[in-house]
């Protein structure tokens, strides 16, 4: 993750010429220098707008794509159908906004995946073999918050990067998953003390027919959303994951920041987990396997940058959103799992180069602030 | 002229013409003209800034002139063949590190086969003394052998223009006494051979000529007898304020002509007596005696010292031994601000959030925990204008300010967090005349509430902008120290660093 290099000389004539098209009270002003016209302003300014251009594309596309789906399949756009795809959301968002809180800090968590499948597991086991599921729940939870402090420590202490460190824990943590479940799947019945939680937390329809995922949804997206937008943890983080030289000679605390952030990255996947654990009725050493490569498409289309400090929550979400959209249209078409494969693939390589070509990932560095 | 038809077409001349090169509104090389011969080596010196890198850049074809000609031999000197023909040792080589010197050597050999060392690389290698390390991966040698095998290479593909660009900032007194005899043996054999450097005292020594550039032209072509370091070190300093006037320093007043309110003070009480003592540790650089630099409250201490001296090390020194990082608060304790902006910036935010960046969040006004873009704005408020930094808006993303106000928000986040010891190195690289100036005030501000100063200088003029002494290293030792007066003469101060430099061998004039 190194910090990337502003080219002032690549000035961005459109960029300027877009400003000079109105908007901003700042175009009133007397003459400025015109590099800082590049700038991007507050509230009103055209920060907010191009930050709203990215996620006003990703949203755009939603609805075209939904029109679409519900033009040639009238079931798609059904009270019940958009429940569906809300409820088959939440767990993926939830995880995704762990990985870019990951991103943000400039590293890269491929553990998500067996995590997710290792945390419900250990949920589950202790549970059905006795513990109250409460004490089972924190366990898993536990765990996965666990993996990413191994994770923090060996990439920010032993100085592993991080792709290879957590591509380890990523296997390290299926083995785990394969030997403590015997390789056989987990499947509470629901006379289980304290199923009624368990069920909270994926099973569960409240008001009559409203996936319980939507709460949780919004719940931790909320929590995500100030963690990352309004906390110091979030400005410092965008900071370290921006330029980690710069951070180190500020001072900042870079450790304990991206340790933190590996930590909260293995805990979202957890509750991703125990809640697609509760959805299905069960878990076994299998699931998640393919998650990884799902967290980053929705992380990556919602904007986020590989390259560190650059990421929104409400993008993540969308990006999660538009990809379960996609392959639940596409199912309902009655397209299987192998055209969805080579949908999503488009899409995410497709998302990044409008990204690139209208600007805002072109000039990342100096048109778009997370801050 | 007259040597050129002596020698005959074996020794070409290169001559440059109307050479110019603009970046946006900077222009780096305002129609310089030159014109080189293999009877001598050239000498290349400027300060920075003055069109020195442009030109080696242009030369060695990694960039394209705005107009102007290059001519080799009466033969323009274009694309390809400029590439081909103009070699350049820089201090970091351009070469493969995982490949061995021979490996290196044979990089350009066309063919599918992988080849076998030539004759004529086995003969090259010989030659340049590379034998010894022929076999060793490029990363496991010294950066001499690195250098040598660039001029290898570049003679393998029959460069007949040699540029040296601080080709022995990096490398041991015998080290560089070897780079020369090799520089002289191409020259002798009819290669074209330019030294660029700010080692004044070798440059006189080595070369047979000097050009001076300054502001984009060549404004003086040393040689003969009027060829001294002292000569050097003078045409380099003056005129950097009209003539002979006294390089004038900012308006020194510590009132209110500048009032950031309040919180470009140090820390607010601590003003006890804080001696700094810098001493070198572990840097390789400043290995042999003890250098010292005291440091104290209310005084700006400049460092000078060519690269690789240790002076840069030394003032480094002062914060890497405490070891900045990881500290709740560092109220009262050493910011560091280095050289390169990309090192002291974070460039995917804000102005406001750069000036707010080392702030904890308990000194964020009125916030702990949890903060937004407003808040980091307050913060920033009184720094964007106490400092008169140039933004559209706090939230403006700090690559779109100009170098100088970048130095400027580099500067407010390093005072924001109201340090007892500001280390800066280079303080003024690359910002114009008025910043300049207003950086020196910040500096002496910062200096009259009670905070105490180190910077590492390149440019004397900066010592001579803010700072009330100037310690003189070089080859790991403090050479000496000079109480800087506001009234003196740039010029006085050149020569004077010069003579400490050259006093102790290593650059012996």
């Amino acid at each position: 993750m190194q910090p990337k290099i502003t080219s002032r000389s690549g000035g961005p004539s459109q960029t300027d010429q877009a400003g000079a098209d109105g908007n901003g009270p700042g175009s009133l002003a007397s003459p400025r220098n015109p590099d800082s016209r590049r700038g991007t302003a507050w509230g009103a300014g055209r920060n907010m707008l191009r930050s709203g251009a990215r996620l006003g594309g990703l949203l755009g596309a939603i609805i075209v794509c939904a029109i679409v789906f519900d033009l040639l399949n009238s079931a798609f756009l059904s009270t019940n159908n958009i429940l569906n795809i809300f409820e088959t959301t939440g767990s993926l968002a939830i995880i995704s906004m762990g990985e870019l809180v990951v991103l943000l800090v400039g590293e890269i968590d491929l553990s998500v995946g067996s995590l997710y499948g290792l945390g419900a597991m250990v949920t589950g086991l202790l549970w059905i073999n006795g513990a109250p599921f409460l004490l089972a729940l924190v366990a898993g939870l536990a765990t996965g918050a666990a993996g990413g402090v191994v994770n923090g420590f060996i990439t920010t202490v032993v100085g592993v990067n991080s792709f290879i460190t957590t591509l380890g824990m990523l296997n390290l943590a299926e083995g785990i998953d394969y030997l403590v479940s015997n390789s056989s799947s987990i499947n509470p019945s629901s006379n289980q003390s304290g199923y009624k939680i368990f069920a909270a937390f994926g099973e569960d329809q409240l008001f009559g027919r409203v996936p319980v995922q939507i709460f949780w949804l919004i719940g931790v997206g909320l929590i995500m959303y100030v963690v990352v937008h309004r906390t110091m943890f979030g400005f410092r983080g965008a900071a370290i994951g921006g330029n980690g030289t710069a951070a180190k000679v500020a001072g900042l605390p870079v450790r304990r920041y991206k340790t933190i952030a590996f930590a909260i990255s293995g805990l979202l996947a957890v509750v991703g987990g125990i809640m697609d654990f509760s959805l299905v009725g069960a878990t076994d050493p299998t699931s998640g396997s393919n998650l990884p490569f799902t967290v980053f498409a929705a992380v990556i289309i919602g904007g986020a940058s590989l390259s560190g400090g650059r990421g929104t929550v409400w993008g993540t979400f969308l990006g999660a959103l538009f990809l379960t959209l996609i392959s639940n249209g596409l199912s309902l078409l009655g397209y299987g799992p192998f055209v969805q494969l080579i949908f999503v693939g488009s899409i995410i390589i497709v998302a990044v180069a409008i990204d690139r070509w209208t600007g805002s990932g072109r000039r990342s560095r100096t048109a778009q602030v997370q801050w | 002229m007259q040597d050129n038809l002596v020698h005959g077409l074996g020794n070409p001349s290169l001559v440059v013409e109307g050479m110019v090169k603009s970046y946006g509104s900077t222009r780096a090389l305002r129609g310089l003209s030159l014109t080189a011969q293999p009877d001598q080596v050239i000498g290349i010196v400027g300060p920075n800034g003055a069109g020195k890198s442009t030109l080696v850049r242009i030369l060695a074809g990694e960039e394209t002139e705005d107009a102007g000609t290059i001519s080799l031999g009466g033969a323009p000197l274009v694309g390809e063949r400029r590439r081909r023909l103009v070699a350049v040792v820089h201090q970091e080589p351009q070469l493969f590190p995982n490949l061995t010197v021979v490996e290196n050597l044979m990089i350009d050999h066309r063919g599918l086969a992988r080849p076998k060392p030539t004759t004529q690389v086995a003969e090259l290698v010989e030659r340049m003394q590379l034998t010894p390390f022929a076999t060793a991966p490029l990363e496991n040698t010294s950066i001499m052998v690195w250098q040598l095998t660039e001029i290898a290479r570049a003679l393998l593909r029959s460069a007949e223009v040699f540029l040296f660009d601080e080709p022995n900032s990096a490398l041991t007194k015998e080290e560089s006494e070897r780079l020369f005899q090799h520089m002289e043996s191409l020259r002798a054999a009819g290669k074209i051979v330019f030294l660029v450097s700010h080692r004044l005292g070798e440059v006189a020594e080595l070369c047979g000529e000097v050009l001076v550039v300054r502001d984009g032209t060549v404004v003086s072509t040393l040689s003969g007898d009027a060829l001294t370091s002292d000569r050097l070190a003078s045409l380099l300093i003056a005129e950097e304020f009209g003539t002979g006037g006294p390089a004038g320093g900012p308006e020194q007043q510590p009132g209110p002509a500048h009032d950031a309110p309040g919180r470009l003070s140090a820390a607010e009480g601590t003003r006890p007596a804080l001696d700094v003592y810098v001493t070198p540790a572990t840097a390789s650089a400043v290995a042999h005696p003890p250098a010292v630099v005291q440091a104290e409250p209310g005084v700006v201490v400049a460092v000078t010292g060519p690269e690789g001296g240790g002076g840069r090390e030394l003032a480094r020194m002062a914060v890497l031994r405490e070891g900045a990082s990881d500290k709740r608060d560092r109220r009262g304790g050493r910011a560091y601000v280095p050289a390169d902006r990309r090192h002291s910036l974070f460039f995917n935010m804000s102005v406001a959030a750069n000036i707010a960046a080392r702030l904890e969040g308990s000194q964020l006004p009125g916030h702990r925990r949890f903060t937004n873009r407003r808040v980091l704005a307050q913060a920033a408020a009184s720094y964007i204008e106490g400092f008169t930094i140039k933004t559209e808006h706090p939230g403006a993303s700090v690559g779109s300010l100009s170098g100088g106000n970048q130095q400027k928000v580099a500067l407010a986040s390093a005072l924001a967090v109201q340090p007892a010891l500001l280390v800066i190195e280079e303080p003024t690289r690359g910002v114009d005349v008025r910043t300049k100036l207003q950086i020196y005030e910040i500096l002496r501000q910062f200096a009259s509430s009670g905070g105490a100063v180190v910077m590492f200088v390149n440019e004397l003029e900066d010592a001579l902008g803010c700072a009330d002494c100037l310690y003189v290293v070089n080859d790991g030792a403090v050479r000496g120290r000079i109480e800087v007066g506001r009234s003196d003469h740039l010029e006085a101060l050149g020569v004077m660093v010069n003579r400490f430099l050259s006093r102790d061998g290593a650059n012996a004039a």
